[in-house]
């Protein structure tokens, strides 16, 4: 049993040969003029923003960048590659994930984190109070001190 | 994981970071919305999966448009087929599909490792009463960790093929329900479901479609589906060792998790691979490079003809391919517009070269015109749907280690398809990689291919090479388009199957047919086999000399053993009543046995005695007659021999009285030569009973007939040798009714040919038919001549399994084909020629072909492969050794086996040996009057399975 594919009923070169009795010489397929029409409009439009003036040179140059730019988009298709596949494949290209060489995160720190021996209380009222008061007060900077001569030369991560 | 999603995985970042210290605030708007939550639940961030696929329930998986309904699919016997049924086999799948109109297919086939651990458990399982282990020798043990060793070393895969159907596509209400699911579950639960059970109607009729004859697809269980999409989200790492746990329930988003945290994709722009690198279980950090291959312009393929089924095809690669198909089955009516409007194209090109420029148009579009007439016939004619058009695109995956291997491999699958098949190698890799995920959309409509869904069968992926079973012993590798292990439980068939055990072994001088059976013998005598060999040349019993089986086995020389051994009376086993306690009536039964019994050893003894007439007196009407007589006189006891015939004979008072006396007379002058035959007094001489493991009955040193000699042409000695090789026989059958019924017994006759040439060799094969299943026996006959087999009426019927190794003569190929019960003339008898034999003529090789040899092996189960026969473990070198029976005179020392011929056994159990002596003198006589000419040929000078005279038609 022969099986084949219905492939080649879909690749039937459509090519526009010119106006009729005045064949050009050359052969270019529908696609491959309108590739070439929107590639000239966007080659005058460069020219245009660039700076280069409204000339018969100019637009001479432009039209053979056109063709050169055309020739070279009209390799990369084919009927297997259709022009609206390769853009969405050259889309996905752009879109991919990249190996990630930097990685995020790294030590976790505690550095930043404020701690306290204890946790502040209701103060009491009156003289006695005020006077406990001020010695706790003073003894916690006793102590805040020693801290940080003891965490002197330590290094924490940042 | 997958990037494409890139700014929602940046988000989740983002949230990640700041989920300490608080939920971040557009979280906690958009967790309000959602009703009521326990305390602290906001902090955790919402999960969406990074592929399409959102649940997955029993065997649907549902994403975001659409919900598939995926199968597993059955693998298809393909080679030894005909023809006919490979065509019948891809016209169903091409029914199957044209059913799916208008649906959407996803195929994917992938691989599973051949599951080691799980054959070594099934088979040590199934080792009962297995040999106990001799100190010093190759234990069990080291014998299980050796064949693991050797299966590992193949690195080989099963293909599993799974199809994902399009059930229906999802609309926005679906999706809405299915968002709102953990507030309405609690509200309206029956809403929940109801998009599920709306499609039940539907998925019950793809159950039903794909379920029928051809893919035989059936829905994939919940491990299936994990590995699916653990083997898709992590294309080309190996197969991951443990696999997460299956959860009972349907799978949620979250659980989705476990597949695509397992490893991450990522490539350079137009980079020929994509990378992907394992993250979690045992693939963490593994890097694995993937090329993503895609299926371009094919050639027209004569399938089942001519080419493989071209899925298939790329099993010949020794790498694992995935293969990720999406198929569109399309509706007559969108493809007849379409190729009305391609026929517009084509006229109008047509035109505008003739009329508007006056040129000649090219052929191609003549090409096209008559193939679109072509395809519009193809789809209206006929009733069958089979014109239905398809648009499929199909991708292929392989990986390796480094870009470069992968890239090596993918040009190998290159050269693999060509020249009729284009492989393209597209750019986008990664986008192309994701396809193969489970609920992906198609990443690009590039190398789409149309064709109908004929050709879209005839790809036929579940084409495999399945023979054997999944416990027996390894027997080798399958040889065809796809490589599988081969594993071989000689007594499934009558434990489970019902079936007998009858197996015939047919190959020409060389093959590998000692080499195959011996290692059948070996391996399954380590399981816990019991086994009787007749091996009439003798080289067999260099079995009994490995170390491990010495204290088990017991080599016995027929020719020098005790007279009457081989007594016709004696070798049809005496039934015993307690055999028959299972039966309805076992006192009748047991009866009717002993009269079959009594009859089998008259019609035995019968055919010995003519038999060993001369021919002219044997085919005497009267000769009949008289032998008749007294063989009835003498009557059917156990413990009767051939010598009360004779004297029946002289006895004789018909009126054939005076032949019966020349026929007497006839046979007495026979009677020295048949001491084996007559005991000298009355005793029993297989009253010593002995548990052996490994019986070898050798008779080397007997006379047989040339093959293609017709029996008149026989000499005294050589008909004589043919009923005692008869005989032996009967005694290895009698051999299984001394041992349990349920025990697991081998008998092996090698130079099975006599079994056609005697009128008792359909009763022995009749026996062994019938016993072989009840009393769990297997029997491998051995020739080098099919033939031999084929004319014993009725034996294909009766055969279970077959192996069929190298034959040259055209005739005996077919014969083998017939056996094997595969079609004859349909070309594979050129592959019984070509079995084993290096490819290129190398003629004047002074080197010995060391090549594996080869064998088709049928199952008896509908499995009929090439295998390659594989005992190259170092772990079976000593049976190697002793198993080689081609004779090397540069060989150090003598070779065992022929030691084994020229030696009587040292066996303290042998039986006297002055009778050896007295039989020596008597072959000495035969030498002297020309009786014996070519007795010494056949047993010395070559070693092994030579006959003289069988090697021309071999």
């Amino acid at each position: 049993m022969r099986v084949r594919t219905d492939d080649e009923v879909y690749r039937v070169d459509a090519v526009w040969l010119g106006p009729p009795k005045a064949t050009f010489p050359w052969r270019a397929r529908y696609v491959a003029w309108g590739v070439g029409i929107v590639v000239f409009l966007l080659v005058t439009a460069l020219q245009r923003q660039i700076g280069f003036g409204f000339d018969f040179i100019n637009t001479g140059w432009g039209f053979v960048i056109t063709v050169a730019l055309t020739r070279y988009i009209c390799t990369r298709i084919s009927h297997e590659r259709p022009l609206s596949s390769v853009m969405t494949m050259w889309v996905r290209e752009l879109n991919s994930p990249r190996e990630k060489t930097s990685g995020t995160g790294g030590a976790a720190s505690a550095a930043r984190i404020r701690v306290s021996r204890q946790r502040p209380r209701k103060r009491p009222k009156g003289k006695a109070a005020k006077r406990s008061a001020r010695a706790a007060r003073s003894q916690h900077r006793r102590q805040a001190d020693r801290r940080k001569k003891e965490d002197r030369g330590v290094r924490t991560p940042a | 994981m997958f990037g494409r999603r890139r700014d929602r995985s940046r988000r989740s970042a983002a949230q990640h970071v700041a989920q300490h210290a608080a939920a971040a605030r557009d979280d906690r708007k958009v967790y309000s919305k959602r009703g009521r939550r326990l305390p602290g639940e906001q902090a955790v961030p919402s999960y969406t999966p990074s592929i399409a696929a959102r649940t997955i329930d029993g065997h649907l998986l549902r994403t975001g448009q659409e919900v598939y309904a995926w199968y597993k699919l059955a693998p298809q016997r393909w080679s030894f087929r005909s023809d006919s049924q490979r065509q019948d086999l891809i016209a169903a799948i091409a029914g199957q599909y044209a059913e799916l109109q208008g649906r959407w297919m996803h195929l994917r086939v992938t691989t599973r490792p051949y599951p080691i651990r799980m054959w070594a458990e099934a088979h040590v399982h199934n080792a009962v009463r297995r040999l106990p282990d001799t100190p010093g020798t190759l234990s069990f043990d080291d014998y299980m960790v050796g064949e693991q060793q050797q299966l590992m070393g193949r690195s080989m895969a099963e293909k599993e093929v799974y199809l994902g159907v399009q059930v229906q596509t999802r609309n926005m209400m679906d999706r809405a329900v299915e968002r709102a699911a953990p507030v309405l579950r609690r509200v309206f639960p029956d809403a929940v479901d109801a998009e599920l059970v709306a499609i039940e109607s539907e998925v019950d009729h793809l159950d039903q479609v794909i379920g029928s004859a051809g893919l035989e697809g059936r829905p994939v269980t919940a491990e299936e589906m994990s590995w699916l999409m653990h083997r898709s989200c992590s294309l080309g790492l190996p197969a991951p060792r443990n696999l997460p746990a299956v959860p009972g329930a349907p799978w949620e988003p979250e659980d989705l998790a476990s597949f695509t945290d397992a490893a991450d994709f990522h490539q350079e722009p137009y980079a020929p691979t994509v990378t992907v690198r394992g993250r979690t279980g045992s693939n963490a950090g593994i890097k694995r490079h993937v090329a993503v291959l895609t299926v371009g312009l094919m050639h027209g393929l004569q399938i089942p003809e001519m080419d493989d089924p071209w899925v298939q095809r790329s099993d010949r690669l020794p790498a694992a391919v995935e293969w990720s198909a999406r198929i569109y089955v399309r509706r007559p009516e969108e493809v007849a517009g379409e190729l009305q409007r391609q026929m517009n194209k084509v006229r109008s090109q047509v035109r505008h070269y003739t009329d508007e420029h006056e040129l000649e148009p090219p052929q191609s579009l003549a090409r096209q015109a008559s193939r679109v007439l072509e395809i519009d016939d193809e789809m209206t004619s006929g009733f069958t749907a089979l014109g239905t058009r398809v648009r499929s695109w199909w991708r292929l995956a392989v990986s390796g280690p480094t870009e470069r291997e992968a890239l090596r491999l993918a040009q190998s699958l290159l050269d693999l398809y060509k020249p009729k098949v284009a492989i393209e190698h597209p750019e986008a890799q990664y986008a192309i990689a994701r396809e193969f995920i489970p609920g992906e959309s198609l990443s690009s409509s590039a190398y789409l291919r149309r064709g109908s869904v004929l050709w879209a069968a005839s790809a036929v992926p579940t084409a495999t090479a399945e023979v054997g079973d999944r416990r027996g012993i390894l027997l080798g590798e399958t040889v065809t388009a796809t490589r599988r292990p081969v594993a071989w439980d000689p007594w499934m068939a009558q434990e489970l199957r019902d079936a007998s055990g009858l197996t015939a072994m047919v190959a020409g001088l060389g093959a590998g047919k000692s080499f195959l059976g011996g290692g059948i013998v070996y391996k399954t005598l380590r399981a816990g086999a019991h086994w009787t060999l007749l091996d009439p040349s003798g080289p067999l019993a260099a079995l009994c000399e490995l170390p491990e089986l010495r204290p088990y086995a017991r080599p016995i020389n027929l020719l020098n053993a005790q007279p009457g051994i081989l007594n016709p009376y004696r070798v049809v086993a005496e039934p015993q009543l307690d055999h028959f306690m299972d039966e309805e009536d076992p006192e009748r039964a047991w009866r009717r046995e002993r009269a079959l019994a009594a009859a089998t050893r008259r019609r035995l003894v019968l055919d010995v005695l003519s038999g060993l007439l001369p021919f002219e007196v044997a085919r005497l009407p009267q000769t009949r007659i008289v032998l008749l007589r007294a063989v009835r006189t003498v009557g059917g006891r156990p413990d009767a021999h051939p010598g009360q015939v004779f004297e029946a004979l002289r006895r004789d008072a018909s009126e054939h009285h005076e032949h019966a006396v020349v026929v007497a007379d006839f046979l007495d002058e026979m009677r020295e030569r048949m001491s084996l035959l007559i005991p000298e007094q009355d005793a029993d001489p297989y009253n010593e009973q002995r548990d052996d493991r490994l019986t070898v009955l050798t008779m080397a040193g007997l006379n047989l007939p040339k093959d293609g000699v017709g029996r008149e042409h026989w000499t005294d000695a050589e008909a004589l040798g043919v009923e005692m090789l008869n005989l032996a026989a009967w005694l290895t059958q009698r051999s299984i009714y001394e041992r349990p019924k349920d025990l697991r017994k081998g008998v092996w006759i090698d130079e099975a040919f006599f079994l056609s040439e005697v009128p008792t060799g359909r009763v022995l094969m009749n026996r062994f038919a019938r016993d072989s299943r009840k009393w769990n026996v297997r029997v491998l006959l051995s020739s080098q001549i099919p033939a031999d087999f084929l004319k014993i009426q009725g034996f294909v019927t009766l055969l279970d399994s077959v192996f069929v190794g190298r034959l040259d003569d055209d005739q005996a190929q077919a014969d083998a084909l017939r056996l094997l019960k595969v079609p004859v003339g349909a070309g594979y008898e050129q592959v019984v020629a070509s079995l084993g034999r290096r490819p290129g003529g190398v003629r004047n090789n002074t080197e010995r072909d060391l090549a594996p040899r080869q064998f088709i092996f049928g199952d008896g189960a509908g499995g009929v492969e090439r295998i390659r026969i594989d005992f190259s473990g170092p772990h079976l070198e000593h049976l190697r050794n002793a198993l080689d029976t081609t004779p090397d005179a540069l060989r150090d020392g003598p070779e065992p086996a022929e030691v084994e011929l020229s030696s009587p056994p040292q066996d303290p159990f042998a039986y006297a040996e002055g009778y050896a002596d007295e039989y020596d003198d008597e072959l000495a006589a035969d030498l002297e009057v020309g009786l014996a000419d070519e007795l010494v040929e056949s047993t010395h000078g070559e070693g092994g399975n030579r006959r003289p005279g069988r090697e021309g038609a071999a």
